[in-house]
Parts: structure tokens; C-alpha cells; sequence
């Protein structure tokens, strides 16, 4: 099947950007490729939900957060065994987008949308205040985190590169089976056409809440990881503006699997870009160039409308109907 | 009991303000069913761009609000076009992810203009505090309220008794049936799209001497403004300044009372909470 080995190949890709780039990329790079390692994780998730179930979510930075805080909490403060607390993280984030799914998920396109920006913000509002969190200051000392002998973290960003990317290749090959699987076919029904499969008997609602907390536990998995890799977290990362990165970073990559992960890398890189470029430029803000440029971005993407279905077409015809 | 008063006064301020706000987002989503996520943005526009004009120009305050209004809304007639041309191609999803866009990007606008401070500028009326009782009031938040109800008053008037006004609500209700009445349905969305952007300009300049207005105040605003709308039902436009309203007084009881650090988690709370239990919104009178 075309797309089958369209997949693949670009798997392949990934595999061997995975095993160079830390190699060939200076060390403020590979810091880049790292977070993007992370980023990549949680728009797989996002782009499977928006691009199979059509729904918006401008809330994953906040399940982002709940896997990270939960290992910070559970692990830094309470001492618990690094499994056990990730693991906690994961299903805590999945429980709760089954919660507000379930809630919200009957309402129409916008309103979900919004549901999910409130859910967010209020999120990231108790993170950033609440005692147990830490508030402002946030939780530091969180115990590190190993594989196979080497520590995954902050201090040995090779080798953590290659184990956040070797996570992210192993999901995106899981996700495209889930999506060759009898249960994957389900949702590129939903995808096509809604209606027609809910008339098909396709329980509708359950595969968006299910879908929704895939999204979910894959964002606190890249929560848990997080935590470790820095050994101290705060709020920041977990608010609404992530959450909207994300949103670009699949939005570029055109909402599938593949695009998830070159959307990441693409938007981390030309984040990295601008805050070198704004450098230059002396007086001005430095967040500036980088609003500018996003915004602008996901203004020309949705303008362009740059979805699978075009992607390929446009990829057909460049490659003269292979 | 002074603190319940106090604090109920601001909340009706902030409230109305809220409302304002809310009021574009129906106007526009019954236009087109988008939700405008710019809206916040507009307001932050306004206030920031009313602040720069009083204290480095130190132009009259009349001016100010007036030239804050026309800026905002040919601002929010350029989000309208892309909006449209955004609706057009792909649907009213990925107009609201435009508008989240757009927001954006008016962030780095505002940044580069203004700087990273929040701003605010000196009420056109005063500082000198007023007592009812034994309540505190001042006089910028008197001015607030007698201008939203001026200007809701002048809204009802428009939509119920001008033919651009009931032009607005025939196109919302039933697009193809106003084509083929000959109302121009593209000029009215856009009408209902500046009408929107004028009104949260105007929110913006009224509430900036009291609250300081920084580049990245728009999601408040867009967050807060949104949940009157959806408290009130998204669909009348006196119901979003009630919506509003509500809202304005939960949040600063909430801050007086509990902690003022979670005012906006609260507006988010709210909001979910009628669009789970009653998504009709508490005040959707008209017919829907």
C-alpha cells in the first residue's frame, strides 16, 4: 500500500536523523534536537487526535505538566520509585481527559476547542500556585533517571537523545499499526466522514475519548521523562503558549504521524533561529520576532490548508504517480 | 460588609467591561460561527495603544477613545478578511485556529511597539475616590458603567431598528435566505467583525487607567470574554453584558474572599461548568 511504505521510508529517515544528529549537531543544537525529542512525543499524540478525530486541543502542555509534576511530586518530594510515579503520571493524565472529554467532547468543534483552552489555563494556573506544585519556585531534586547504566539526563545529552528519540520512533511505528489495525480503521472513518460511520455503528464518542487519552498519556509520558532529564521543573512550560506550539508544530506537519515529528523538530530549530536572529538585534525584546513569527506561520499553514490528503496529492504529483 | 461592597463595584466594572468583550463574540459567532480568539487581542490594542496616546501625546481623552476605536477596527477588518478567506477554504475550525494565529502574532506587534511593561495612563475623569454609604467608588468605574449601558442601549437600538442592524441578524439566522433578499451577507459579516473589534478597543481604553494592560493581556481577555459569553448563551447581546456581569462579580468575590491569584482559573471553572450543565447558557431568551 502506498502509504504503508511512504511510512516506513520516512521512519527510516527518522531512525537515521536519530542516530546522526547528535553526532553532527553542536552541543546548543543537540539541546534543541533533545527538546524537540519531547515536543515530538506530545504532537504525535495531538496530530493523532486532531488529524483522526478532527478535534482541537489547546490543553496538552497541561497533560504535559501532570506527567511531569506527578514524578516531581511523587518521586523529588515523596521518594517513590521512578516507574511507580511515571506510571501514576500517565494514568492520572489519561483519567482526567477521560473526564473532560467525556464532558466536553458532545459539544461541537469550537466549543471543544475552548473546553479544552480553559482546562489548560486552569491547569497551568494550579501548577504555577498551588502549595503541593511548589507554586512559583517549583520542584527541584528530582531523582535522575537511568537506562541500561547511563543517566538520562541533562549532563549527558547524547545519550539522552538517543533514548527520547528512540521512544518517540518506537510510538510513531505503534501509532501507525494502531491506525492499520481493524480499531485504526474505525478512525479513518470518523476521519472521512462522521456521520457515515457513526450510521456504520462505529461508536463515535468512545474512539474520540480513547483517542483523547492516548493523547493524554503520551503527553505525561514526555512529562515524566522531562522532569528527570532537568531535575527540576516550574510551571512555565505547561501553559497556554505551549500548548499553542503545539498546536503549530502539528498544524506544519499536516497532522500526521510523520508530520508530527518533523513539525517539532521544524518549529523547535526556527525557535532557536529567531532567539539567535532577535540577538542581532539589539533593543529589541526577544520574544518578539519568535510571536511574530508563529503566529504569521499558523495564520499561513491553516490558510494554506496544508492537510494529508493534499499532502499527498501534492506528493503524488511530484513524484510523477509513483 | 464594606469589603462585599467595595468589592461589588469593582466586579460590576470589571464585569461590564467583560461584557463588552462578549458582546463582540456573539455578534460575531452569530455572524459566522467562528469564535473570534483576536478578541482579547483587540482589547489589549486598545488599552495599550490609549495608554501611548495619553501620556506621550497627551492628547484629550475624547480623542484617545476615538482614535483607539478606528484603529482597533481596521485592525479587526483586516482579521475579518482573512477570517473569511480562512472560512472559505477550509471551514470554521481552522478560521479559529487563524484567529489564534493572528492573536499571536499581535502579541509580537504589541511587543515590539510597547515593550514589555504593562502599561496604564491616568482616568480622563479623575482619581478623587467617591462614597455611597460607605462603599468606595471611583470615578473611572462610574464612567465604565454609564458608557456600556450607553453603548448596549445604542447596540439594541442598532440591531432592533436599523436596517444594517436587522441586515446583521437576517444574515446570522439564515445566510442564503438574506443573499437572495439582496443583503450584502459578506458586508454585514465584516460589519459584525469591526463592531466586535470598536467595542473591545472601547473596553480596552475604559479599562487600562484601572488595570495595567501589558502585550500578553489579550488571553486573559479573550479567556474572560469568552466565558460571558458562553454564561450567557452566545446568543443576545444584552445577555453577554448580564453574562459578563456575572462573571466580573464571581471573579472579584472570588479574589476578595479566597485568593485573588486564581480570578481568571475561575472564569475557565465557570465556563466549563455551564457548558457541561447547561449549554443553552443562563441567558439565551431568544429563540435557539
Amino acid at each position: 500500500m502506498k502509504n504503508g511504505k511512504r511510512f516506513w521510508i520516512a521512519t527510516a529517515g527518522v531512525v537515521i536523523c536519530a542516530l546522526v544528529a547528535p553526532l553532527v549537531l553542536g552541543s546548543s543544537n543537540t539541546t534543541v534536537w533533545m527538546f524537540s525529542g519531547f515536543d515530538a512525543l506530545i504532537v504525535l499524540g495531538l496530530s493523532l487526535l486532531m488529524g483522526y478525530t478532527g478535534q482541537i486541543s489547546i490543553g496538552q502542555a497541561a497533560f504535559f505538566g501532570i506527567g511531569a509534576y506527578s514524578v516531581a511530586i511523587l518521586s523529588g518530594k515523596d521518594h517513590w520509585p521512578m516507574a511507580a510515579s511515571m506510571a501514576v503520571g500517565v494514568i492520572l493524565a489519561a483519567a482526567i481527559s477521560l473526564l473532560i472529554g467525556g464532558a466536553i467532547f458532545r459539544l461541537s468543534g469550537h466549543f471543544l476547542a475552548l473546553g479544552t483552552l480553559a482546562f489548560g489555563y486552569v491547569i497551568s494556573a494550579v501548577m504555577g500556585q498551588s502549595q503541593l506544585t511548589g507554586g512559583a519556585v517549583g520542584i527541584s531534586g528530582i531523582p535522575v533517571l537511568s537506562f541500561l547504566g547511563h543517566p538520562f539526563s541533562s549532563s549527558s545529552p547524547v545519550f539522552s537523545a538517543y533514548v527520547i528519540w528512540g521512544i518517540v520512533v518506537v510510538c510513531m511505528v505503534g501509532f501507525h499499526l494502531m491506525l492499520r489495525s481493524p480499531a485504526g480503521m474505525a478512525l479513518h472513518a470518523i476521519r472521512d466522514d462522521e456521520i457515515a460511520a457513526a450510521s456504520l455503528g462505529v461508536g463515535v464518542l468512545r474512539y474520540k475519548l480513547q483517542v483523547f487519552a492516548i493523547s493524554a498519556a503520551i503527553a505525561a509520558l514526555a512529562g515524566a521523562l522531562y522532569a528527570p532529564y532537568l531535575s527540576y521543573i516550574s510551571a512555565e512550560p505547561f501553559g497556554v503558549s505551549a500548548s499553542i506550539q503545539f498546536l503549530l508544530m502539528a498544524a506544519i506537519g499536516g497532522m500526521g504521524l510523520v508530520g508530527a515529528v518533523v513539525g517539532a523538530v521544524a518549529v523547535g530549530f526556527l525557535g532557536q533561529g529567531l532567539t539567535d536572529l532577535s540577538a542581532h538585534f539589539t533593543g529589541m525584546n526577544p520574544g518578539t520576532l519568535e510571536l511574530f513569527a508563529y503566529g504569521l506561520l499558523l495564520v499561513c499553514v491553516m490558510l494554506i490548508s496544508w492537510d494529508r490528503l493534499k499532502l499527498n496529492a501534492v506528493i503524488s504529483s511530484l513524484l510523477g504517480r509513483s | 460588609m464594606t469589603t462585599f461592597g467595595n468589592s461589588l463595584i469593582i466586579g460590576i466594572a470589571s464585569g461590564v467591561t467583560f461584557g463588552l468583550v462578549a458582546l463582540g463574540f456573539v455578534l460575531v459567532y452569530r455572524a459566522t460561527g467562528i469564535v473570534n480568539f483576536t478578541q482579547g487581542s483587540f482589547v489589549a490594542i486598545g488599552g495599550m495603544l490609549a495608554a501611548e496616546l495619553a501620556t506621550s501625546e497627551k492628547l484629550p481623552a475624547v480623542e484617545v477613545l476615538l482614535l483607539c476605536m478606528v484603529a482597533v477596527g481596521l485592525v479587526s477588518l483586516l482579521v475579518a478578511i482573512v477570517c473569511v478567506v480562512a472560512q472559505k477554504t477550509g471551514g470554521t475550525l481552522r478560521a479559529l485556529l487563524v484567529t489564534v494565529g493572528l492573536s499571536i502574532a499581535f502579541e509580537g506587534v504589541l511587543l515590539a511597539l510597547f515593550g514589555d511593561n504593562p502599561v496604564s495612563f491616568g482616568s480622563p475623569v479623575g482619581n478623587k475616590t467617591l462614597h455611597i454609604g460607605s462603599i468606595l467608588v471611583l470615578p473611572q468605574q462610574l464612567l465604565i458603567v454609564v458608557i456600556v449601558l450607553a453603548v448596549v442601549g445604542l447596540t439594541q437600538w442598532f440591531m432592533g431598528r436599523t436596517i444594517w442592524g436587522m441586515g446583521m441578524r437576517a444574515s446570522a439566522s439564515n445566510p442564503v435566505a438574506a443573499r437572495l433578499s439582496s443583503i450584502p451577507v459578506l458586508k454585514t459579516t465584516f460589519a459584525a467583525f469591526v463592531i466586535a473589534g470598536v467595542l473591545a478597543g472601547l473596553a480596552g481604553d475604559l479599562i487600562t487607567p484601572m488595570a495595567a494592560m501589558a502585550y500578553s493581556s489579550d488571553t486573559t481577555w479573550t479567556i474572560n470574554g469568552f466565558s460571558a459569553a458562553i454564561i450567557a448563551g452566545l446568543v443576545d447581546p444584552i445577555g453577554a453584558i448580564a453574562g459578563g456581569l456575572v462573571l466580573g462579580v464571581v471573579e472579584t468575590m472570588i479574589g476578595a474572599y479566597v485568593s485573588s491569584s486564581y480570578e481568571t482559573a475561575v472564569a475557565m471553572i465557570v465556563m466549563l461548568a455551564i457548558l457541561v450543565l447547561r449549554p443553552r447558557g443562563l441567558f439565551s431568551w431568544s429563540a435557539r
